[in-house]
């Protein structure tokens, strides 16, 4: 609050958070493309929302604009409820 | 402040690529299970918390805090979820070469 918008991320701190998370969304997307079980592709689904909160969080602070805050809450509920779901169809699917 | 607040910014984006390059790197389900589950939800407090230090409004803690509940109490039961499904599933497990 002592700060205008913006100012409050260093620029290479604020570009170096950024390239760390693309290059952690290219990493889980690899897993998402070459994983061998159902399983596996799930965890990740489960780990990119998580990376999308983060990039949520830091665009807020890069922006100074709060509203990106709710994104994250709504990011948060909306991949547990995912992967809840996910997680029972799969462990149904296999007692059949 | 600033300077807590690009720690964390800069800590919380590491964790996250962490838990990534785990999920990429580890040679079985489980270990990926494991490094999504801690490292993500780590980084992922630590960024929230860095945008909490720079709001600091009641609404916008508020909001932190139950974001960061949420995320922190809904993780170990998804994850748990996970691997109850993988192992009734017989997904296999690195050095176990019995019949799960």
């Amino acid at each position: 609050m002592f700060f205008d918008a913006g100012d409050i991320l260093h620029p290479v701190v604020e570009m170096a958070a950024e390239i760390m998370i693309v290059l952690a969304f290219l990493a889980a997307f690899r897993r998402l493309v070459i994983g061998p079980n159902a399983v596996d592709r799930v965890i990740v689904l489960d780990l990119l929302a998580g990376i999308f909160l983060c990039l949520a969080a830091l665009f807020a602070l890069a922006t100074g604009d709060s509203i990106w805050l709710d994104v994250a809450l709504v990011l948060a509920v909306v991949s547990f409820t995912g992967t809840l779901a996910l997680a029972r169809y799969l462990e149904q699917g296999d007692e059949e | 402040m600033t300077i807590l607040i690009n720690i964390l910014a800069l800590v919380g984006a590491a964790f996250i690529l962490l838990a990534a390059l785990g999920v990429l790197r580890f040679p079985d389900f489980y270990c990926r299970l494991h490094a999504a589950a801690k490292a993500g939800a780590f980084g992922g407090t630590l960024l929230l918390l860095a945008a909490g230090c720079y709001f600091q409004t009641p609404r916008v803690w508020a909001q932190i805090v139950l974001t960061i509940l949420f995320f922190y109490l809904t993780t170990p039961v998804a994850s748990h979820l996970l691997g109850r499904a993988a192992r009734r599933g017989k997904i296999p497990m690195v050095g176990d070469d019995s019949d799960v």
